[in-house]
């Protein structure tokens, strides 16, 4: 009896452990399918088209005729061109970008310089500024013969200059606009360092130079090398600047001959997958390298949080500083959004005179009033910010359950989805467009053509941003706290939402915050997945600049620019009342 | 302070929104009907009286595109003025419309009511896909098109032969300066300051390339190369930098350029002694509108001598017999016969895209 009962007893508890492996696999296992679909599909389509002699169209994959055929293309002179147009941009608006945020930051955040919060802001501002918009103000603005600055120029008798057209206009732009990039992370790190260590450096007897050299530069280079390949692959990738400042100058870079391959007609996707391949390669030797000299030492900057760092006295540098911080807000901001805006309350599309147009009855609001109206844009207005919202959500949510999954369980397979999760930041915009494209005309499922497709596309690029925002916060968080409402009984679920999730909802929602700026902002997803009824209001303003309607594409830009700041506002309001009622 | 800006601008977004709301078009326009309810313009029967009724109940139609946007609002404007009927135009480049065109088909999602686009590849492209459906002319419209503009029993038409000439900016170019013919184009002053669109962006261009290599011969392209012309990916843009002075000349459609210049476009048209390459634009119904009668209402005014004189008006040559010859402004160009126009035949045409093509990137070093 007591026999049986036992017997009982082990073969339930066997059962009972067989049915919690079940079980505890189940949420790992539909994890992978979506990640499997969201992200591996796509590469997996963009690496089997390289290989493939037909473009992945519905009823159309084939995997018979496997070739190389395709990679001869990377042997041509077009794609060498422009893999070494690539890497120079890359390196170049790196460095710049480096240059002008590490400077901001280290102003902004350790030193005594005059106005340090309105310099935050010169350095934060730009973010919110897509870089496209960016490069059409600049080349309404820099153009060689038709430029604002230059026509300025000649109503000034003065020679031409600016031209902005060619490589190092496309280095200029690309730097400016992903400074603030270098700027957040670096100041961060500069403003959490722990004192002591200068402190120490300090004591024994060093120069302020010397500290800055010896021990709050070494600390900070973690910052600064992630921040520089951060932005190397950001501006290697980049399409939509490449595509308006070099396509004029003749420079092209991978991503525009992606594109180009893309749109020809018939068009060559076979080809433009092998050049796919290239970019991801060089995207990937790059990462290899940095893991490589960052990983050689360990660095632990932050771990004194709260305690007053003594700021660097920049004597007769202090205005100086400042004069540099407003030049780049200038360049970034100022001249830019008056571009905008003069093109746009210009009644003529074609500038002959600046200063004459102000005397003249050559302004009026009549442009800006036609695409405040004009239903295509208002459409994809609430297309954008419909999806934006929509893409944030889901993102958040798909990475904190991942994140939790990788970081607080101990599931078999867990790590699998952290890399899964990670890889879009290695494939570059244009490529994952191009598969997320070929994916969703593949899949028979009706939604290529609405607006979920695009949002599912979103939440697949920007996953690697998610999962990191989601994951800091997750370990930021002890792990004995929602343990210890497991041991008085809850359930893990409930755990996890009566204790977990309200401790991190402040970075969860800095995270929606990140996500939805960055759907907003987004062109080159959706370059290839948008139609006519899911116009974006940022493939409108690319579809005008292309069309030469530049007018209503600066107009557009504008209302663009105000939806994105009132975001933005909303949101870090709405930001700011979570952390009040805490 | 930011916090009133933010809410002024709110408003600002609110109070055009309610503006877009409002201003809805009226039904019906200028044009007259007879007295059974007919749609007839310049003695043609545009559409009986059940077809352009239901036609104005189906409201806006949406006109996929490859000519520039310019010259088709000209055209959509004037037909809303005469039929209350709204066109919602989405122009690209015929290479990326058609690209759109058969993705968007494939997956059934086709946005197309109407599609409008040159390139005798492209267009033979959709017909294969499927993409088209007949329209239906009225015996007044199909008796006046000439023969040719008729392709595959009627699925769909040519609707009229764009020029393909050059033009140069008269701010930055005074006239005793001015090109006149093909050849002026070589002069070495012009040296980076000219542009030409990529030979892949249609059928336009795949044209140009034709009449170039055919009349004015390799030489003429190659000496045209040799000045560093900037290359665009579409006339729209190519147009639009020659409007703004970025380049001082540059190879434009004739009706592209016209109607940017109606819009005050410092742009000079030139009418070359060596003649101009002329190309089709293609017309066709999508299989997948739901709107068939203002479809087929606006098919049938395009081909009238409404929509052809139009046409004609803006430098292209009609599709329907008994047209004026075409202008641009007060320069009346050369009968369609004349040897001014350089059109090549549907299968020199074909025949040629693919050398043409090879041999234009090869001379201009243009890669893709």
């Amino acid at each position: 009896m007591t026999l049986e009962k036992s017997e009982l007893t082990r073969r339930e508890q066997t059962l009972g452990r067989a049915r919690s492996g079940a079980r505890r696999l189940t949420v790992p296992l539909i994890l992978y399918a979506v990640l499997a679909v969201l992200i591996i599909l796509p590469i997996a389509l963009v690496v089997l088209s390289a290989f493939s002699t037909s473009t992945p169209r519905p009823g159309q994959i084939d995997l018979v005729n496997l070739t190389l055929a395709n990679f001869s293309t990377l042997l041509g002179p077009g794609v060498r061109g422009a893999a070494i147009n690539s890497l120079i941009v890359g390196v170049g608006s790196s460095v710049l970008a480096l240059a002008i945020g590490s400077f901001l930051a280290f102003v902004t955040a350790r030193t005594n310089a005059p106005a340090r919060r309105f310099l935050y802001f010169v350095g934060l501002v730009p973010m919110f500024l897509p870089s496209y918009v960016g490069a059409l103000a600049w080349s309404l603005l820099g153009g060689e013969n038709a430029g604002l600055l230059n026509i300025l120029a000649r109503d000034l008798g003065l020679p031409a200059v600016a031209d902005i057209y060619n490589i190092s206009g496309l280095i200029f732009i690309l730097g400016l606009y992903y400074a603030p990039y270098a700027f957040l992370l670096i100041h961060s790190s500069l403003s959490l360092m722990n004192p002591d260590l200068e402190e120490a450096a300090r004591v024994h007897g060093s120069s302020p130079r010397t500290v800055l050299r010896k021990v709050t530069f070494p600390l900070s280079l973690p910052a600064i090398l992630g921040a520089a390949i951060l932005i190397f692959t950001l501006t290697v990738e980049n399409f939509p600047v490449a595509q308006i400042i070099g396509n004029a100058g003749r420079v092209d870079t991978l991503p525009t001959y992606i594109y180009r391959l893309m749109n020809a007609a018939p068009a060559r996707g076979n080809e433009a997958a092998a050049v796919a391949i290239a970019l991801v390669v060089i995207v990937l030797i790059v990462t290899a390298i940095q893991r490589r000299i960052v990983s050689k030492r360990t660095y632990t900057t932050v771990s004194g949080k709260g305690l007053r760092l003594t700021p660097v006295n920049l004597g007769w540098f202090r205005v100086p500083a400042l004069v540099i911080g407003c030049l780049y807000f200038a360049l970034s901001t100022v001249l830019p959004m008056l571009a905008l805006f003069f093109v746009t309350i210009h009644k003529s599309p074609y500038v002959n005179t600046v200063l004459g147009s102000f005397t003249s009855d050559a302004l009026g609001f009549d442009v800006f009033i036609d695409a405040l109206e004009d239903d295509v844009v208002l459409r994809a207005t609430v297309n954008s910010v419909v999806v934006a919202i929509a893409a944030a959500l889901i993102g958040t949510l798909l990475s904190f359950i991942v994140s939790y999954l990788v970081n607080r369980t101990k599931v078999p397979g867990r790590n699998g989805l952290g890399y899964i999760s990670m890889l879009p930041l290695a494939v570059p915009s244009i490529v994952l467009g191009l598969g997320l494209l070929w994916t969703w005309l593949m899949i028979p499922l009706p939604v290529y053509g609405t607006l979920l497709v695009l949002v599912i596309a979103f939440v697949a690029a920007q996953l690697p941003q998610g999962y990191q925002g989601a994951s800091s916060s997750i370990l930021q968080i002890h792990g004995d706290l929602e343990d210890s409402a497991v041991m008085h009984g809850a359930g893990r679920v409930r755990a996890i939402w009566k204790i977990t999730a309200p401790l991190l909802r402040v970075p969860l929602t800095s995270t929606f915050l990140l996500l939805l700026m960055l759907s907003m902002r987004e062109l080159t997803v959706p370059l290839f997945l948008f139609t006519t009824d899911t116009r974006l209001i940022s493939i409108v303003i690319f579809d005008d600049f292309e069309n030469g309607i530049l007018q209503r594409s600066a107009a557009t830009s504008l209302l663009y620019c105000v939806v994105i700041f009132v975001l933005a506002y909303l949101a870090r309001r709405f930001g700011a009342d979570q952390r009040n009622t805490r | 302070m930011r916090k009133r800006m933010t809410v002024g601008l709110a408003g600002l977004a609110a109070a055009s929104l309610l503006l877009a709301g409002c201003s809805g078009g009226a039904a019906g326009g200028s044009a007259e009907t007879n007295e059974n309810g007919d749609l007839v313009i310049d003695g043609e029967l545009i559409a009986s009286a059940d077809v352009y009724e239901a036609a104005q109940e189906e409201g806006s139609i949406v006109f996929y595109t490859g000519a520039s946007e310019q010259s088709e609002s000209d055209v959509a404007e004037a037909f809303t003025e005469a039929t209350g009927i709204e066109i919602e135009i989405v122009r690209l480049a015929p290479n990326k419309l058609s690209e759109r065109v058969l993705s968007e088909r494939a997956a059934k999602k086709l946005g197309a009511d109407v599609i409008r686009t040159s390139g005798e590849d492209l267009v033979a492209g959709f017909a294969d896909a499927g993409v088209f459906e007949p329209v239906e002319l009225t015996d007044d419209i199909s008796s006046a098109l000439i023969p040719e503009a008729t392709y595959d029993d009627g699925l769909y038409y040519s609707s009229f032969d764009r020029i393909y000439s050059f033009g140069y900016n008269n701010q930055v170019i005074s006239d005793e300066d001015a090109p006149k013919n093909w050849s002026d184009l070589l002069d070495p002053e012009f040296a980076g300051k000219s542009g030409i669109v990529q030979v892949g962006a249609g059928g336009s261009t795949a044209a140009l390339t034709r009449f170039q290599l055919d009349t004015l011969g390799q030489d003429w392209l190659e000496a045209y190369a040799a000045n560093d012309p900037r290359i665009f990916d579409s006339s729209a843009s190519l147009t639009d930098s020659l409007a703004r002075g970025e380049i001082a000349v540059g190879t434009i459609p004739v009706a592209t350029a016209y109607s940017a210049s109606l819009d005050g476009a410092p742009i000079t048209i030139a009418t070359p002694e060596e003649g101009a390459a002329a190309y089709p634009f293609y017309l066709g119904m999508s299989a997948s509108t739901d709107k068939t009668n203002a479809v087929t209402v606006f098919v049938n005014w395009l081909l009238s001598s409404a929509g052809q004189e139009l046409a004609a008006s803006m430098g292209d040559y009609p599709v329907h017999k008994d047209m004026p010859n075409p202008t641009i402004g007060d320069v009346e160009l050369p009968s369609a016969d004349s040897d001014f126009v350089h059109r090549a035949s549907l299968d020199e045409s074909l025949d040629n895209l693919e050398s043409d093509a090879e041999l234009w990137m090869d001379i201009f070093g243009y890669t893709g």
